[in-house]
């Protein structure tokens, strides 16, 4: 309960300094006249006509003619009234499931980070598991980092998330109460760090009243002799913990091209409030595979877009092609409430009112239980229900009744 | 027809009272039958509580064992006991009120404050705890608040003095209503002592039948075994407090008739040793019948047994239509169909009874006759408006056919039925994707739909050649593959010839009355033959299979564009160039059959079907289709490239063992020295399969792209039938890197995968590179290797399977409930709009283009043609 508080109030405060940092992004005018309406078609397709007849440099009259063929055209495509789209959407996503990888991918040739792919990963954004297994992040980069190699790597490394216990080699003697720290050039390196700069940055973070010698790389402690070992080790555990440089969460960074050949940066592990307000990344397009995180930083509209793009791109990964259409309905299911809620018994299932359909879920006997305490009433509207009292389902041609006299 | 319909059903808890009262008889003894096997009056097995003997009649009703649903009996405990699945609530009851007063624990202010949140469920509770836990004595009486605490699942302790159910019971009577809606109680319905049982329901032995075996000996069901031992304990119970037995064996047997009617209700509490069996199988008892996969809901509920179906192995038959199904002649006859005489279909009605296929009737009565040899005559001459006549299956009958799993809405079609001899359910291997249906031993089931109204939707909404396109992604999804897609690449390469017997005989197939004049001398080539089955006026361009897998044999072969011998180009309805592939008639790829699907009417497609697998299976019987070694032998030549190929593959793994010993070797991104090993060795031997894999098709291609084609696995592969070249390189090449989770195999010995290499050997052979292939064989370690990889695809598969059901259920479980309303919103059952317009543009995937709403391309082609006949 209270950790969920904290954070909420704490996403507040990034939303608003996120929107200070950001350059305004260009509001579309707002759209005079509405003539899809008139002509009884979705905007889009208004506007996939537009775009082709520019393209195509067509006369007034042919473009009218055009819209006419396409509303004739649209309004074959349009779904029927009744259809179970629900089901033919759970179908469209089950159905080519076994056909899904069980592997963890890892991007061979251009070597990225390690990402779940396959049925791992759509189980975890269908389930709306509060933490990605793989979290990651795709950061895109500020016009002039990007165009800069060297400040890219520079920042790259600078998000890396090192922390003391990382680079320090400690050397304890209790004996005689001194304790011995010596950075480590090898991680040093591989971390591309200077020694002296970390060294400035260790002192900072020793509280004044403990002794400290120090000589190059090496840093002694001196503690009286009656120094309790229990607080000394508190002490010590509690530097050791201190990051030093870099982003909370990030494991890993790594430096690589996308498919425009634009450099970005992927990262194992995921921070996406910090990130987004560091000045080098570009914040409208960087983006994290967290959706929690989206969810909480950008908010569920945000959220709803990853799934989709997610799932989408998942199962195309693997080769399986299934319309939109049926991605969006399932992520406008999941997000409907304002937060991200899994098809699992804890998530959409509990919400549901009908004390059947939850029983023919999971929990059977828990959810009849309770019906019973609460006094709860079976409206029978849904499709189990229905089938469980035998009864036609109101789904497709069974959302209309014909009378007979 | 009137119809009773179920509006809605309240879930209550049952109060003393009304057990008593909807009671039809009270259970006294424990006894189930007399000597001489006759229901004991007042036992478990009274005949008031409902008949399971055919002939009897219910005490209670007066009805049959059809007719009468059961009645429930009551018994009377003697000491009251918990129910253990609402102990927690008692708990909570006791915890929140005084024990003396009854009264909520609570002050007066806060009770107002709580109440003013309006808060539900376990919400409410924990807001009147929080507001509770510092009020030490009852604000209203002053009594001491005792610290109770339940011992799971039935045992209460007041400041760890047990506490019997008896005095839970008058605790939980005090407690004032308006106290328990602070406790979610609503006290409209519910009453905390209810929980604690004095009368126990009997349930009716409708749903507890006894089993009479073969030996004599009846057999009673789970329920009424535990049933026996409550009222038994019961009984010794009360013998005992009658005698003034001592508290302590009071107290013994209280206990134990706790832990019979607990397990009553549950068998499988935690901490509740398992009711048994005589022979030490757990009871089934109510929890168990309701619960899971095999439980009351899962299993008889949502999924229900039918009449009217029947299941048989499937076979294949190309020469039925792919909106029929056949059916073998022993199954017609027992599948019927009503129908009900009409002015309109007397007359066939009565030839039909003439014709032997009725097997009875039904006068409107409801008086059955049935149709004998004898009595036929009479029948057919009585027969009248309002008769119904029962009758076997007929050709034309629209039945629907299923296979399991059934994964997607096209797992159930329907189908026209064709009487056929034999044994098996007959289906057109077109229709075996939506079904994933092979005939490896595939069993089917068949359903008759009885009604007008389920004829009439069979019909109209699931007939196959309507459910063509998948609405998962557009595209059609009944289509030829495999011997369908060879053949009609067989049939329209540039050799294929036929003479005019033959050509004849196919246009008489296709119902062809005008014969095209022979193109090629005095024979018909095939593409003229594929021509006659193509509607007339269409006119297509696109690329085909062949020339895509050509090129990718051949570096320097080039797709000649409009001249490309290879490539689909169709004008008028005539086949002027290209073969026909899996590029024309492939699953999600096919453009032709796309084409055909969406611009014409249904019956074209079926028609193009229905002519096209005659052709093609008299064309690849004939020819033969078949594999033969030599397709998997390369030549000298290739031979040597190939094995050049691995040595060369081979020294660059050992350069890059160098340079992973010497650590010099160039890191990948993000990867440490291992890793990026490991990754690179992985890339290596990808590179030399590539290599040699081309080379060896494009030697193979030569079998096929000649004057005297041969019908072979390597047609397959160019036509995109079956198998790829990969297939092929696996058994004349070498098989390559055996991959076991992402990687090389390393597990196995210290510091090696087999005892026979070198320890600490990191090179390609030791690692699963195999250079065996599957005409020559592999050795040892190969054939190790081998099977590591091959294991790892069986054991992915049952895992993905179970991982992907179980997620598939999920999706189904939360997603069923939603559909398109009128206003074309996408709505929950209890009308919670999930959106606004279907997909957001309404379009329904099924219809689309491509997934898009409207063809750009095919809209300005209109255009144009319109402006043309102006």
């Amino acid at each position: 309960m209270t950790a969920g508080k904290k954070s909420k109030i704490k996403t507040k405060k990034i939303v608003e300094k996120a929107v200070v940092e950001t350059k305004p992004v260009e509001v579309p005018e707002v759209e005079t006249g509405k003539e899809w309406e008139q002509l009884g078609v979705p905007k889009s397709v208004w506007k996939t006509v537009e775009k082709f007849s520019e393209a195509k440099k067509l006369s007034e009259s042919d473009v009218k003619k055009l819209m006419q063929l396409a509303k004739q055209e649209y309004d074959k495509t349009v779904v029927e009234v009744g259809e179970a789209v629900g089901i033919v959407a759970a179908q469209s996503l089950g159905e080519p499931g076994t056909q899904l990888t069980l592997r963890t991918k890892h991007f061979a040739g251009a070597a990225e980070v390690s990402v779940g792919s396959g049925i791992q990963r759509v189980e975890e954004i269908v389930d709306g598991r509060s933490k990605a297994k793989y979290p990651s992040m795709t950061i895109y980069l500020a016009e002039d980092v990007r165009k800069n190699k060297n400040a890219t790597e520079e920042f790259a490394n600078s998000l890396l998330d090192v922390r003391l216990r990382d680079i320090v080699q400690m050397d304890e003697d209790f004996k005689e109460k001194f304790i011995v720290w010596q950075l480590n050039d090898e991680r040093m390196a591989e971390n591309k760090m200077d020694a002296g700069k970390i060294i400035k940055k260790i002192e900072k973070l020793i509280p004044k009243k403990v002794e400290v010698v120090k000589r190059g790389t090496r840093i002694t402690f001196n503690f009286s002799k009656r120094a309790q070992l229990k607080d000394i080790r508190k002490l010590m555990l509690k530097l050791l913990k201190k990051r030093i440089s870099g982003v909370s969460n990030i494991e890993t960074v790594i430096v690589t091209k996308d498919k425009k050949d634009e450099p970005v940066i992927k990262t194992r592990g995921s921070n996406l409030k910090a990130i987004l307000r560091k000045r080098e990344a570009d914040p409208v397009r960087t983006i994290t595979n967290d959706l929690e995180e989206i969810a909480k930083v950008l908010g569920i509209e945000a959220a709803r877009t990853m799934v989709v793009k997610e799932l989408y791109g998942t199962l195309k990964d693997n080769n399986i092609s299934v319309d939109v259409r049926h991605i969006l309905l399932l992520a406008d299911l999941i997000t409907f409430s304002g937060e991200i809620k899994g098809t699992v018994r804890t998530g959409i299932m509990r919400d549901k009112a009908s004390p059947f359909a939850k029983a023919s879920f999971e929990e059977t006997v828990k959810h009849l239980l309770e019906a019973a305490f609460y006094g709860e009433r079976e409206e029978l509207k849904g499709v189990v229900e229905n089938i469980i009292v035998g009864q036609p389902i109101k789904v497709g041609t069974g959302t209309v009744e014909l009378i007979m006299k | 027809m009137l119809q009773k319909k179920i509006d809605n059903i309240e879930f209550r808890i049952l109060n003393p009272e009304m057990i008593r009262k909807m009671s039809a008889i009270e259970i006294k003894t424990a006894e189930t039958y007399d000597r001489d096997g006759y229901p004991m009056e007042e036992g478990l097995m009274d005949s008031h509580l409902g008949v399971i003997n055919p002939g009897l009649r219910c005490k209670t009703c007066g009805q049959k064992m059809k007719e009468c649903p059961g009645h429930f009996g009551s018994f009377e405990l003697v000491r009251p006991v918990t129910h253990a699945k609402f102990s927690k609530k008692v708990e909570t009851v006791l915890m929140l009120t005084c024990k003396d007063c009854g009264r909520i624990l609570l002050k007066e202010e806060d009770q107002a404050k709580v109440r003013a949140g309006n808060y539900k469920g376990e919400l409410l509770i924990k807001k009147v705890k929080t507001r509770s836990t510092k009020i030490k004595k009852c604000p209203y009486c002053q009594a001491k608040r005792p610290k109770p605490k339940l011992d799971k699942p039935t045992n209460f302790y007041l400041d760890k003095e047990r506490i019997y159910p008896h005095a839970i019971r008058e605790w939980l009577e005090k407690v004032p209503d308006t106290d328990l809606e602070l406790l979610a109680f609503n006290p409209k319905i519910i009453r905390p002592e209810w929980l604690i049982l004095t009368v126990m329901p009997i349930p009716p032995i409708t749903i507890r039948p006894s089993i009479t075996l073969e030996t004599g000996i009846k057999s009673e069901d789970d329920l009424t075994h535990k049933l026996v031992d409550i009222v038994r304990i019961n009984q010794r119970l009360k013998e005992n407090i009658d005698a003034g037995a001592p508290q302590l064996i009071i107290e013994d047997l209280w206990d134990l008739l706790q832990y019979h009617v607990t397990t009553y209700f549950d068998n499988q509490i935690a901490g509740v040793p398992p009711s048994k069996h005589r022979s030490g199988r757990a009871l089934r008892t109510v929890v168990q019948r309701l619960k899971g996969k095999k439980g009351r809901f899962r299993y008889n509920l949502t999924g229900k047994r039918v009449n009217f179906a029947a299941r048989s192995t499937i076979s294949p038959d190309p020469f039925i239509s792919i909106n029929e199904v056949g059916v073998p002649e022993g199954m017609v006859r027992d599948l019927t169909l009503s129908e009900l005489g009409t002015e309109w279909n007397l007359k066939r009605l009565k030839k039909t009874i003439a014709d032997g296929y009725v097997l009875s009737v039904v006068r409107p009565d409801g008086r059955r006759k049935i149709v004998t040899p004898e009595t036929m005559k009479e029948i057919e001459e009585e027969l009248a408006v309002g008769y119904k006549i029962e009758r076997q299956l007929l050709n034309g009958d629209i039945v629907l056919f299923n296979r399991q799993p059934s994964l997607h809405r096209l797992s159930m079609l329907a189908h026209r039925v064709k009487i056929l001899p034999g044994k098996t359910l007959r289906l057109n291997p077109i229709v075996c994707k939506p079904y994933n249906a092979d005939f490896d031993g595939d069993e089917m089931n068949l359903h008759v739909p009885q009604t007008e109204e389920g004829k009439t939707e069979a019909l109209e909404l699931m007939l196959v050649q309507n459910q063509v396109l998948s609405p998962r992604y557009g595209m059609p999804i009944v289509i030829l593959d495999e011997d369908g897609i060879s053949g009609s690449t067989v049939l329209t390469l540039d050799t294929t010839e036929l003479d005019r017997e033959t050509a004849y005989r196919y246009f008489y197939e296709m119902g062809i009355k005008e014969l095209p004049k022979p193109d090629r001398g005095n024979k018909y080539s095939g593409k003229l033959i594929f021509s006659q089955l193509l509607p007339k006026d269409l006119t297509m361009k696109y690329r085909s299979k062949m020339c895509t897998v050509i090129q990718k044999a051949d570096a320097d072969y080039e797709c000649k564009g409009d001249k490309c011998p290879h490539c689909v180009e169709i004008v008028n309805g005539e086949l002027v160039r290209g073969v026909i592939d899996d590029y024309s008639l492939g699953e999600g790829k096919g453009k032709l059959v796309y084409h055909l699907a969406k611009t014409y009417a249904p019956e074209i497609l079926e028609q193009f079907y229905y002519k096209i697998n005659r052709v093609i299976s008299d064309i690849l019987t004939k020819r033969g289709m078949t594999a033969s070694l030599d397709e998997y032998e390369i030549n000298e030549e290739t031979q040597k490239f190939v094995e050049k190929a691995v040595k060369e593959g081979l020294t660059e793994a050992e350069k890059l063992v160098e340079q992973y010993r010497k650590k010099d070797l160039q890191l990948l991104p993000g990867r440490t020295l291992q890793q990026s090993f490991e990754m690179q060795m992985m890339m290596n031997a990808l590179r030399v399969k590539e290599k040699a894999q081309k080379k060896i098709l494009k030697e193979k291609l030569g079998m096929v792209l000649n004057e005297k084609p041969k019908l072979n696995t390597v047609l397959m592969i160019i036509a995109g039938a079956r198998g790829s070249s990969l297939n092929l390189m696996n058994m004349a090449g070498f098989w390559g890197q055996v991959a076991v989770r992402e990687g090389r195999p390393k597990r196995g010995f210290r510091g090696r995968t087999l005892s026979l290499f070198k320890r600490n050997d990191v090179g390609a052979i030791a690692h699963g590179f195999v250079q065996g292939n599957f005409m020559s064989g592999m050795n040892v370690t190969e054939y190790f290797f081998h099977a590591m990889g091959g294991r790892q695809g069986e054991v992915d598969t049952g895992v993905s399977t179970k991982v992907s059901g179980y997620l598939y259920r999920r999706l189904a479980n939360s997603l069923k409930d939603l559909s398109v309303k009128g206003d074309l919103t996408v709505r929950t059952s209890d009308g919670k709009i999930m959106q606004y317009l279907y997909g957001e543009d309404g379009v329904f995937p099924m219809n689309s283009k491509k997934g898009e709403a409207v063809d750009m391309d095919e809209l300005y082609e209109k255009l144009n043609e319109k402006e043309k006949k102006k």
